[in-house]
């Protein structure tokens, strides 16, 4: 029996340079940067004192009378990005046998700000009674999973992946197998992540993960750049509409992309560092091109995981020089996070929607901030400058902390 | 110092953002459970709401007196003058 062919149909994201795929499509073609000095607190105390926040959030506008005091950010943001999504999709969930449609959301660290400002009170009052009641279920990593299953009523499987930076691409991977299996037929999957709060940015800054070029925060996120220092913490959401090829052909919508393979690997290696050579990487990379049935030469173009920290950067370009060859110099490469940088576990679903708009309008966005060619890593970024190309097939990278690599393969529909 | 009226539009104000609804709408004779739906985990956040910003602490055994929403305006106005006779 032929295995179910699993489309895109719906795109909605949130993010520091725009609500909504048009505005979020627009900036990046434009290479404009998200990040600023942080604002949500005084981090001038900070080693680095720059992220990419959602400044102009209309929360209120889309949770009034005080829903939103229930829901984390993280929730928030992913509520957002699930009703465009279903918006895009033409979708009307009430119409649908809704156990058949699932849920997957990927988050680092959930509602990181509940967990902060809730200690905090603790901390302050030492009074175990001023901790709110509903701290826990917005604290807790699968709410923002849940709170889209309660709204649309989707009944099928509710599940939350935490692996760090690759949070998002394995929820869509997810996604990807419960469709084929035959356990669903559409999938609402993505990742959100609201963690520019002051213990979140300590840590990262005393793992020295993050970019210190304070005085020009627009040009911190240099990925692939010689003078790279780090990344820049984003906040976001991207949430997909996933289903079979056999259903969006049924509802007449259009399709964005086809899903075509997904792959899971472990480097276990290190909890942090990645596996300099890129031979895990490249591992993962060879798995997913393996379970879409695609030679490794028909691929043009990767969203590359491109954080802008000097390892990653240099065993990503190793890894993809390892696995492609002398074809590595073919494809064209880029980084979104150079604009929005490191939104964690919601950068691979965001990627994946930029891949999705890639192979439907046939241009890449530019890798932004690169200045100086770094004589390892030698491939094409597409430095600073949106270029159009006929791209049919791109793979999405996601690597994350715990040694947890993911990559999807998505290819134009045909 | 706290007058009865704003005491009870803090408490309707309460209520409504737990019902994601307007103040407006939230009658003072409304009953907590029938006509406003308040389930066990808005009670929580109600009686946190309420310890949080009239400072006192509600013990379990007064929160079944919790009917109306009269009743729990009465219930604070009762323990804010309390607290006010005690401090004068």
């Amino acid at each position: 029996m032929s295995r179910r062919r699993v489309v895109i149909t719906g795109l909605g994201v949130v993010s520091s340079i725009g609500l909504g795929k048009e505005a979020f499509w627009r900036a990046l073609l434009a290479g404009q940067s998200g990040i600023k000095r942080i604002r949500s607190f005084d981090a001038s105390l900070y080693a680095c004192q720059i992220a990419g926040e959602i400044l102009d959030f209309p929360a209120e506008e889309f949770f009034p009378c005080g829903a939103i005091s229930r829901l984390s950010r993280a929730s928030q943001l992913a509520l957002v990005a699930s009703q465009m999504a279903l918006e895009d999709a033409h979708f009307d969930c009430k119409i649908r046998e809704t156990d058949r449609i699932g849920t997957v959301i990927g988050t680092a660290l959930g509602g990181a700000e509940v967990y902060e400002n809730q200690l905090r009170r603790l901390m302050e009052t030492n009074n175990p009674r001023r901790v709110h009641p509903l701290s826990v279920p917005l604290i807790m990593a699968n709410a923002p999973a849940a709170e889209i299953a309660i709204r649309y009523g989707l009944k099928g499987p509710n599940m939350t992946f935490s692996t760090a930076c690759s949070s998002g691409a394995h929820a869509i991977g997810y996604a990807l197998d419960l469709i084929r299996s035959g356990r669903v037929d559409i999938m609402m999957a993505g990742g959100t992540e609201a963690c520019i709060v002051p213990g979140v940015v300590a840590g990262f800054n005393s793992l020295r993960a993050l970019s210190m070029h304070n005085n020009e925060p627009e040009r911190a996120s240099r990925p692939f750049d010689r003078t790279r220092d780090g990344f820049a913490i984003g906040e976001g959401a991207g949430v997909l509409i996933l289903e079979t090829l056999e259903s969006a052909k049924q509802r007449d919508v259009h399709i964005y992309a086809e899903v075509a393979g997904y792959a899971a690997a472990c480097e276990a290696y290190h909890i942090v560092h990645p596996e300099t050579t890129g031979t895990e990487e490249a591992r993962v990379m060879e798995l997913a091109l393996k379970d879409a049935e695609i030679p490794i030469g028909q691929v043009d173009y990767i969203n590359t995981h491109g954080t802008s920290t000097v390892l990653n950067d240099l065993t990503e370009t190793n890894a993809i020089k390892k696995l492609f060859g002398p074809h590595a110099y073919r494809i064209s490469l880029n980084s979104t996070k150079s604009m929005i940088g490191h939104t964690i576990g919601a950068a691979g679903a965001v990627e994946a929607i930029v891949c999705a708009l890639t192979l439907q309008r046939k241009v890449l966005h530019p890798t932004i901030n690169y200045e100086n060619s770094d004589p390892d890593c030698d491939l094409d970024y597409t430095p600073n400058h949106a270029r159009e190309k006929d791209v049919h097939v791109a793979l999405s990278n996601s690597f994350g902390f715990g040694s947890n690599n993911a990559c999807l393969v998505m290819k134009a529909l045909s | 110092m706290m007058t009865g009226e704003s005491i009870e539009a803090r408490i309707i104000a309460g209520l409504a953002k737990i019902k994601k609804t307007k103040p407006e709408t939230i009658q003072k004779q409304a009953s907590l459970i029938e006509d406003l739906a308040i389930d066990s985990l808005d009670t929580l956040d109600l009686i946190f709401q309420l310890e949080e910003e009239f400072h006192i602490e509600i013990p379990e055994e007064h929160q079944l007196r919790f009917c109306t929403v009269q009743d729990v305006i009465t219930y604070v106005q009762e323990r804010v003058g309390q607290t006010v006779a005690r401090s004068a």
